[in-house]
């Protein structure tokens, strides 16, 4: 046997080990993230901006809810009405709001033990709510309207319900960001499989050199197949990317809603604050301490303002069909696994040929 | 392999299997590990109970799992529920602790805090520390005095009332002289529940208090609706000249005293607790600036029927450590809390107006007159008696509160308000377990 002789035996081994290893090291990491970006498209729908989704609807209706007792109060009638229908309505929603949050689990024991604390201050939101209710009903007008204040100072003080799940839906939207941009949904991440891909793709076209030099053949027609389920596998997997752009386009999509609801709510609020002030004033005319003087100076001014419809439902919609979207194509996982295993294939398929000739030109 | 080789194969594995040994056991001991630990402290507070918890475990190494929660008695009572109690928790309420002792839930520290560390606690305070029980069951975390009445010295200058008729007829010449705020969210009528209690402490006397704080004495006794009747008198004057203040009832209790730093001023006197300093200290706007302890307002002893008022017994309230779960980090915990070198650490923190019931924290910690007055009371041997409501059961407690809005809001009701709150104590107090122990000394 020459020493060429050995040497492109040696060479043609060589380089059907790195071509079969190539595949495996683009197919693996490829694999991960296009399950890791499929995953996060799941946890994001299914749970993150489901919750971040929940606790704003919640503080929506809770603010409504707010409203709507301050104004039944305020209207009269408050012996047959009590706080009102609606009042009703909008704390059942905002209860199953709530206790979908609490399914959802996005942040953890930390999140679990906000969402328990903000049950608890709503028990006691609606045990005040009851009080008042009950004094109005009795024409006990300055306790119903003590309660009332303090039912609202729960609801919008400093360490109140809605501050406590602006502090939660933070976290959420933190949690959020960390899933988009962690792990495979990381940018760099892509280098785990773009580096193997490349790489396979050079050891190709190198072989197709060596075999055009040492066996005269023009092409090999399945290492060029090979090579096109190569540059197509790396466009498969590069979907991940896509999939990010996409999710960041939800996450987009979901800031926005939160910025919208909070408006809203914020206007929703200072419609309760306006009718709350109406009811405060003649109550205080001798002064009821700072704290009141200035609530009822801050929200006294201009006429009676109306409260916005919910646009809960479009908006929870739009996060749906971005999600939708986010997620179209993350079903291809099975491109991967055909693609990589017929540049096996083919590597193998195309490389025997030469192989045989080899050992044909030995003997 | 030769036998010799097999010789040394056998020992090197024997080594090895030593060294990892060795290696896992030190890891073992070498960890202090963790304690969780409830409290409902956030803010400022939580910060300087994080300086204390911060010192623990830079003396031990032990580090803390802190949770801070305003809704502490649902969290605590949800975790027991679930069977994951905190390992210590920091009750707000005798009452809670005495609950929780009772149903055993709590452990005893007799084997935790040695005798001569309780002893820096006054003996009233190893009474209420044991909560009715021949066990000891907290360890007193800070307290404060309830029986107090703040004023501004240069406004008030006669000298302090000795008895409740001469508290009656002083009102600084102003239509309203008490500052008053019962606005409290979620709890709104406690400051007055801390009026009636110490009304009723000083007029009726320790006993009868020890026995209504406890749920033995009915809310119609007649001792007990005289309490009522002189805070009416006190707000009304003793002509009942004075409009009863309604108002009241939509003042945060921590907003009335501005008032009386105000000029002119609207109040004169304030009843309240020694935490109201932080209140005071905290007012922005006011003429004269941030008002300042000793300059801008003193406090005097809430004054009996007879006798000097030093001699008088105090309401105070205590947040108390118990611990839930028996570990060694808890154990550590526990015996660290009632060190003096704990007890100091948060008096000492500039602002922080918190107050240690140890009589080894001496003056020095305490930063103004006015201070060292609320220490020297909580620290000397005179008789003190628990908040009465934080000693009932949740549902006597709160309709205690609701009565006393009831109450400003027309005196007039006070016989239906007492028939109610009979029956809540009828239903609710007579069938519950025995309650802690109401006063100590």
């Amino acid at each position: 046997m020459s020493g060429r002789a050995s040497t492109t035996a040696l060479c043609l081994r060589w380089q059907r080990i790195g071509l079969l290893a190539g595949a495996i090291a683009v197919f693996v990491p490829a694999l991960l993230a296009f399950q890791g970006a499929r995953d996060v498209v799941g946890t994001v729908g299914a749970r993150t901006s489901a919750a971040i989704l929940d606790v704003t609807a919640a503080q929506d209706a809770l603010a409504r809810a707010d409203v709507a007792a301050v104004a039944s109060f305020a209207g009269g009638g408050v012996e047959l009405a009590g706080p009102g229908q609606d009042h009703q309505a909008q704390i059942a929603v905002a209860s199953q709001d709530l206790a979908r949050a609490a399914g959802e689990q996005v942040t953890g024991d930390e999140g679990s033990r906000a969402l328990q604390l903000v049950g608890g201050l709503l028990v006691e939101y609606t045990g005040l709510i009851e009080h008042a209710d009950a004094e109005l009903a009795q024409h006990h007008d300055l306790l119903g309207v003590a309660d009332l204040w303090s039912a609202t100072r729960l609801l919008h003080q400093d360490e109140g319900i809605l501050a406590k799940l602006d502090q939660l839906r933070a976290a959420q939207q933190d949690a959020l960001h960390r899933q988009l941009s962690t792990g495979w949904l990381d940018r760099a991440a892509a280098l785990w499989w773009a580096l193997p891909g490349l790489a396979l793709l050079a050891l190709l076209v190198v072989t197709q050199a060596f075999l055009r030099r040492r066996f005269g053949r023009a092409v090999n027609p399945a290492l060029l197949l090979a090579t096109a389920l190569v540059v197509a596998l790396l466009g498969v997997a590069s979907l991940t990317l896509v999939v990010r752009s996409r999710l960041d386009a939800t996450s987009a999509t979901v800031a926005s809603v939160v910025l919208a609801r909070q408006t809203r709510t914020s206007t929703v609020d200072a419609t309760g604050r306006w009718r709350l002030a109406q009811l405060l004033s003649p109550q205080c005319a001798a002064g009821c301490g700072e704290v009141v003087t200035a609530f009822v100076r801050d929200n006294s001014g201009g006429p009676a303002r109306q409260v916005e419809p919910s646009q809960n439902t479009t908006e929870t919609q739009e996060v749906a069909m971005s999600l939708t979207a986010a997620g179209r194509n993350t079903n291809l996982e099975f491109l991967i696994y055909a693609a990589s295993g017929a540049v096996a294939l083919l590597v193998l398929v195309g490389m025997q040929p030469r192989f045989d000739e080899y050992r044909h030109r030995a003997r | 392999m030769t036998p010799r080789r097999t010789r040394q194969a056998a020992g090197l594995l024997l080594a090895l299997a030593l060294a990892a040994d060795a290696a896992l056991g030190a890891c073992g001991s070498a960890s202090p590990g963790t304690v969780s630990v409830l409290a409902s402290w956030s803010g400022a507070e939580r910060a300087a109970f994080q300086q204390v918890l911060d010192r623990f475990t830079a003396r031990t190494g032990i580090q803390v799992d802190f949770q801070g929660t305003r809704a502490l008695s649902q969290v605590l009572a949800s975790d027991i529920d679930k069977g994951d109690p905190p390992d210590v928790a920091m009750l707000p309420s005798p009452g809670e602790l005495s609950d929780y002792a009772q149903r055993r839930l709590l452990l005893p520290l007799d084997d935790v805090i040695s005798p001569d560390q309780e002893v820096a606690y006054g003996p009233q305070w190893h009474t209420l520390a044991r909560v009715g029980t021949e066990h000891l069951y907290g360890v007193p975390v800070k307290a404060d005095v309830k029986s107090l009445v703040w004023y501004d010295p240069a406004r008030l200058t006669s000298p302090p009332p000795q008895n409740l008729d001469l508290l009656m007829a002083l009102g600084g010449g102003l239509a309203s002289p008490w500052c008053l705020g019962m606005e409290a969210t979620p709890t709104s009528g406690w400051p007055g529940t801390d009026w009636i209690e110490d009304i009723l402490l000083h007029q009726a006397g320790p006993a009868v208090y020890q026995q209504w704080a406890t749920g033995r004495l009915a809310w119609t006794d007649q001792r007990v609706r005289d309490a009522w009747l002189t805070w009416g008198r006190l707000l009304t004057g003793p002509d009942g000249a004075r409009p009863v203040p309604r108002s009241a009832l939509l003042t945060g209790f921590g907003d009335a005293g501005r008032s009386m730093f105000t000029d002119p001023p609207g109040c004169a006197l304030e009843h309240q607790g020694s935490f109201i300093m932080a209140s005071y200290q905290g007012y922005r706007g006011l003429p004269g600036g941030a008002p300042v302890p000793g300059r801008d307002f003193r406090f005097f002893r809430f004054p009996g029927l007879s006798g000097r008022p030093e001699d008088q017994p105090s309401e105070v309230s205590a947040d108390l450590a118990g611990m839930f779960r028996d570990t060694p980090q808890a154990r550590s915990l526990m015996r660290f809390l009632s060190t003096d070198e704990a007890q100091r650490i948060w008096p000492g923190i500039p602002g922080s107006n918190a107050f240690s019931v140890s009589r080894n924290v001496g003056g020095e910690v305490y930063r103004d007159d006015v201070s060292k007055g609320i220490a020297t009371i909580l620290t000397s041997a005179g008789m003190v008696c628990f908040d009465a409501s934080d000693l009932m059961p949740a549902a006597m407690r709160n309709a205690f509160y609701r009565a006393v809005l009831g109450y400003l809001d027309d005196p007039a009701r006070l016989d239906t308000l007492l028939d109610q709150l009979e029956k809540i104590r009828a239903g609710a107090q007579a069938d519950s377990t025995p309650r802690a122990a109401a006063c100590g000394g």
